[in-house]
């Protein structure tokens, strides 16, 4: 009986697969168990399978602790790449810095006849005095740097009609139109946390008229009144498809509508959405997922919407109008079906007109749209590691409580130990 | 720590990292890599295993992403309906109702699966209108399952080498692991 059972403890190091079920059952209940167990056989193989048990608990101890050294590594790693990101934007700053163009008087001129169609823009946002988008504009030009520093206004993009611009005075009047006051006027968010700061409600449910927006207005003599429209880029559903592919505004690669010969309908000018100009620096990663304006906010508000050249030739291309369409002579299919007749409405909000020429040389708005990038790729770096981090304090978690266990079990093995020590003096004395 | 030779590193990454071709941006890990083992020499020679490669550290990056990925589990308790007309829209609620990100590779399916209805017949039927929300939901989580716990880093990092804006599909959701 002796012999065999010794034996057996010892295979089960290297062939465990022949005993796991013992094995197991020495792993899994708690080390008072086997202690009792003992007391039952009182048998040698018991101060085996301690010595065994031990190991075994120091083995995995050793397993956890080198994955949280590899973990510590690796967020060393991942810092190190940080550190080399941080030095690209310094450097690209500073090669911005050189090339800055603002110093030739030229370049000055053109932006103010280009800002002057902002500025009208602006004027017609604030001539809205008591909506959310007016009271926005007033901070953020009135109190420009002060504003910025409000954690409220730090989330917000912008109005939409200051997002984009539209060439066109005509079609800058339609797509107004079509867009309704309202959601020219609606702010734009990146994140659901910016929404939330915007409003908040007291525990009856009504709107709390001393902080969020309602209580900025009311600092500067505004009162917030109606509803407004808030956009919140990062939950907007991103368009899915291809882009054009080399353009530099990134225009959507719509599918043109065709008629059954193959043709496009006659008078059919392009998409809405493509027809407007963002501006470079909401081309790319602008919302957390790396997605551009174009893409998210002007896709969601104007979706497939066709433009063509006249009524006639709108209506003549019905079947192919998937969500709307717009005809330059003042036409309005707001969804398929709802058709918007009567006459002309002018909204007074209209996108601003684009730049008459790109002041800016190619390199510099190159480098600009780089450093974006890659202070985007710092923010998803930056998450990398937060991930790295949670994989480590879990094994930071584990490894304390495999050594709670490991001295436990010593403590508790000992004790046995001192009970039976001629039995452990024998086992010890045993050949191995 | 500034670099030694700033500026045809500066020029470099400028000319190439446009254009996003991949022989290009060996280049520039190469000359990036001389950058930083320079750097190595006096600062950071305590951590000979940092990859200067861009592969190299694809691969490692993809290897810490997989392994978490791996560890979050995935919910058992899922009576949810959902209704939705996108797949990527009906990934977007999943994540929101269960507080867990999806895996790189079941959002970059889930857009193909967008993507191949584009042109189709019944485009703009409500999707679920064609397949169940329930189905529709279990579907996800199985591949979610097959992603989470089979994939290998290597193919991630593969992956993720011909894609520079890959990090658009990884979520920015941290449950508690």
């Amino acid at each position: 009986m002796y012999q065999p059972n010794n034996q057996l403890s010892i295979h089960t190091k290297s062939l465990s697969i022949k005993d796991s079920s013992a094995l197991m059952q020495v792993d899994q209940k708690e080390t008072s168990v086997v202690v009792k167990d003992e007391m039952q056989n009182g048998g040698f193989s018991q101060a085996e399978s301690i010595i065994y048990h031990s190991k075994k608990l120091q083995d995995d101890l050793q397993t956890i602790g080198m994955k949280i050294k590899q973990h510590e590594e690796n967020i060393k790693f991942l810092n190190s790449k940080r550190a080399k990101l941080d030095d690209e934007i310094v450097d690209l700053k500073v090669f911005l810095n050189s090339h800055h163009p603002s110093s030739t008087p030229k370049i000055e001129n053109e932006a103010h006849s280009d800002l002057q169609s902002e500025e009208e823009t602006t004027e017609q946002i604030l001539r809205h005095e008591k909506s959310a988008a007016g009271i926005i504009c007033q901070l953020k030009t009135r109190h420009g740097s002060q504003a910025s520093h409000l954690t409220l206004i730090k989330d917000v993009l912008g109005i939409v009609a200051t997002l984009a611009k539209v060439d066109d005075d005509n079609l800058s009047r339609l797509f107004s139109e079509y867009l309704g006051a309202e959601t020219m006027l609606a702010i734009v968010c990146k994140t659901y946390e910016g929404v939330k700061a915007l409003e908040v409600y007291d525990r009856e449910g009504f709107i709390n008229k001393n902080s969020g927006l309602h209580g900025l207005g009311a600092s500067i003599g505004k009162t917030l009144e109606g509803r407004f429209i808030v956009i919140c880029l990062d939950n907007l559903r991103p368009y899915a498809g291809e882009f054009i592919s080399d353009d530099p505004q990134r225009r959507l690669d719509l599918h043109k509508p065709r008629l059954p010969n193959g043709e496009h309908p006659p008078g059919f000018l392009g998409f809405a959405v493509n027809m407007i100009t963002v501006d470079n620096s909401y081309l790319f990663c602008v919302s957390s997922s790396g997605h551009g304006l174009r893409e998210t906010l002007f896709y969601n508000l104007f979706s497939r919407l066709q433009v063509y050249k006249t009524r006639a030739d709108m209506v003549s291309a019905l079947p192919c109008i998937s969500d709307g369409a717009l005809s330059l002579d003042g036409g309005m299919i707001r969804t398929t079906g709802v058709f918007s007749l009567g006459n002309r409405e002018d909204v007074d909000v209209r996108f601003p007109k684009q730049l008459v020429t790109s002041s800016l040389p190619e390199s510099y708005i190159e480098s600009e749209k780089q450093i974006k990038e890659i202070k985007w790729k710092k923010e998803k770096l930056l998450e990398d590691i937060k991930r790295e981090q949670a994989l480590w304090d879990n094994a930071k978690f584990s490894f304390n409580k495999k050594k709670e266990e490991f001295l436990k079990f010593l403590a508790e093995s000992s004790s046995y130990a001192s009970q039976h020590q001629i039995h452990a003096a024998q086992s010890r004395l045993t050949p191995r | 720590m500034k670099r030694t030779v700033p500026w045809n590193e500066e020029v470099d990454v400028i000319s190439s990292d446009s254009d996003e071709s991949s022989s290009l941006d060996k280049e520039v890990e190469i000359n990036n890599g001389r950058a930083v083992k320079q750097s190595t020499d006096d600062m950071m020679a305590d951590h000979p295993t940092i990859e200067i490669t861009s592969e190299g550290s694809l691969i490692r990056r993809a290897e810490m992403y997989q392994e978490y990925m791996k560890r979050i589990p995935i919910p058992t308790r899922r009576g949810s309906i959902i209704p939705f007309s996108t797949w990527m829209g009906l990934g977007k609620s999943i994540k929101q109702l269960y507080g867990q990100p999806l895996h790189y590779l079941t959002n970059v399916l889930l857009k193909q699966w967008d993507q191949l209805r584009f042109n189709s017949e019944d485009e703009h039927r409500p999707l679920d209108t064609i397949i169940h929300p329930c189905k529709a939901e279990a579907t996800v989580w199985l591949i979610e399952e097959v992603h989470r716990c089979t994939s290998s880093h290597y193919h991630i990092a593969k992956l993720w080498l011909s894609d520079p804006m890959h990090h658009a599909f990884v979520d920015s959701i941290f449950p508690q692991l």
